[in-house]
């Protein structure tokens, strides 16, 4: 199964965006491992609406691909068509009010990866699911 | 969707924030908590019992709120946290790093107010 969302990467679409890919998920995933979906997908759609345009671009555009292969992983896409960025190694310090985010994706998703492909930039995280997790569906 | 619920006395602001901390939430709640900081009480207690997401934006917000208050010689304590809340504290190992308390009633005792 495979569903996309594409949106303006402004704030209150953002939180969208990830409440209708948690919907999809919600009917297919028990309680326990969705808050680590949700967590990371927030993180990586936040990032674009803060991180990946600068003033100079007249639009901002986010889109989000969910990839499901049932009983065993779930893969979420987020695209943006901003600039090209590397994805920090370390966690800030305690008193850093920002910075966090990549951090998060890494700890609760089993795999992080970040591509430049045709001047867009791809966030690619992989969660593997455990048969017991799945609803019957 | 975010709610603000404020009550204060002589020392202690509190303010209930019910529903989410992301980055929606945060934009809206930032200017609306700024004359909380400036007020005249020492303590800030934010009740976080009933947010029912937080990601790393939420927790930004708390730390920036600390920053502030700090500068000023004040404090922030969380009051009952969720379990949400404390899921993504811990994700980051920072949940020690704010003063909380279970019972908003006991802050006077805590903190040996004297009013």
């Amino acid at each position: 199964m495979e569903f996309v969302l594409e949106s303006n990467a402004e704030t209150k679409q953002i939180r969208l965006i990830v409440v209708a890919i948690m919907a999809i998920l919600k009917r297919l995933l028990k309680e326990d491992i969705l808050y680590d979906l949700e967590v990371a997908l927030s993180e990586a759609c936040t990032n674009v609406a803060i991180h990946a345009y600068s003033d100079s671009y007249e639009e901002k555009k986010i889109k989000v691909k969910l990839k499901i292969e049932l009983k065993k992983v779930i893969i979420i896409e987020v695209i943006d068509w901003g600039d090209e960025f590397s994805l920090p190694e370390n966690l800030p310090d305690e008193y850093s009010e920002s910075g966090r985010g990549v951090y998060i994706m890494r700890k609760v998703m089993d795999r992080l990866e970040y591509e430049r492909i045709n001047n867009q930039n791809y966030i690619i995280m992989h969660k593997s699911v455990e048969e017991e997790e799945w609803k019957n569906c | 969707m975010e709610k603000l619920l404020v009550e204060k006395n002589n020392e202690v602001y509190l303010v209930k924030i019910v529903g989410e901390l992301e980055i929606d939430s945060v934009e809206k709640l930032k200017p609306k908590l700024e004359a909380v900081i400036e007020s005249d009480r020492n303590i800030l207690a934010i009740d976080l019992s009933e947010i029912t997401f937080m990601d790393s934006t939420g927790i930004g917000f708390l730390v920036a709120l600390n920053n502030k208050l700090k500068r000023k010689g004040k404090k922030l304590v969380l009051v009952k946290p969720s379990v949400q809340v404390i899921k993504t504290l811990k994700l980051i190992n920072i949940y020690h790093f704010f003063d909380q308390i279970e019972d908003i009633d006991k802050i006077e005792d805590i903190y040996k107010i004297v009013s």
